[in-house]
């Protein structure tokens, strides 16, 4: 039976499917950007107290514990990503030939971050693990 | 999207700066934006590595700096990561935030309050990566 002939028999014709409204992108090249703008005002800020070595110190021992080292992980992932990122626009503006392959570019983007990253947050992390477990 | 939004924000920047014809007048802030990016790509990760990958984290101290900055050039790299990278993070969240407000004062509110902050922190910094006693 068809919805018309549905309509046809008194019954209430369905209402009508509203367009599903766009979702929006996450721009993920500007929350990376904000990640790294963040950390370089911490280190700024922390940069700025190293007359008191006590306290610059006892700071310095804070990141060895293992929510810093996964804070500094973030922070190495979002400064790999941005400069890819950045440097995969960059490309695509100086040499024009491969701005129509933002997929592409974007894809290897993606690639050398993961690549980079994945063994930095080993070198990061192992040596709480190691201490941890020994 | 002007020139320096496109700099700082979204994919749609590559697209909009590789179509942008040369005859566009571009601003002075993409400019900046421009050499900075360039420059950040290399400072950026060398402070990365050297800080965070190539030094155990539970080793970030006074000493590491002390180190460091025995050697010039350190300082100078140290001093122009935190001004490129407070200036490129700057023009970038200025027009993000600036984006969202419609009216010129807003506008100019954001500017300065960007400047003033990052400025500020920007010179405790660098007074600081120039003026450390290493003895």
């Amino acid at each position: 039976m068809t919805p018309g002939a549905a309509t046809d028999q008194g019954r209430t014709p369905a209402p009508p499917v509203e367009p599903e409204p766009p979702r929006r992108r996450v721009r993920w090249g500007a929350v990376a950007g904000t990640v790294v703008l963040v950390y370089v005002l911490a280190y700024s800020v922390a940069l700025s107290r190293i007359s008191d070595r006590n306290l610059f110190n006892r700071w310095g021992a804070a990141m060895g514990s293992l929510g810093a080292r996964l804070v500094i992980c973030v922070v190495v992932l979002a400064t790999l990503f941005h400069t890819f990122d950045g440097l995969a626009r960059l490309l695509a503006e100086v040499a024009p030939s491969l701005a129509g392959r933002d997929r592409q570019l974007r894809a290897a983007a993606l690639f050398a971050t993961w690549a980079l990253a994945l063994p930095s947050f080993a070198v990061i992390v192992w040596p709480w693990v190691a201490e941890t477990t020994r | 999207m002007s020139p320096d939004q496109a700099a700082a924000t979204g994919r749609s920047a590559s697209t909009a700066a590789a179509t942008a014809g040369h005859d566009e007048v571009r601003s002075w802030t993409w400019h900046i934006m421009a050499v900075s990016s360039w420059l950040l790509l290399i400072l950026l990760p060398v402070h990365v590595l050297s800080t965070w990958v190539l030094h155990d984290p539970a080793h970030f101290g006074v000493a590491l700096y002390v180190d460091r900055w025995h050697h010039g050039y350190w300082r100078l790299l140290d001093g122009a990561l935190v001004v490129l990278a407070l200036v490129h993070g700057g023009i970038g969240l200025r027009s993000v935030l600036v984006g969202h407000s419609h009216r010129p004062q807003a506008r100019l509110a954001v500017t300065a309050a960007v400047a003033v902050v990052l400025g500020a922190v920007g010179l405790l910094a660098l007074s600081t990566i120039f003026t450390f006693n290493l003895s």
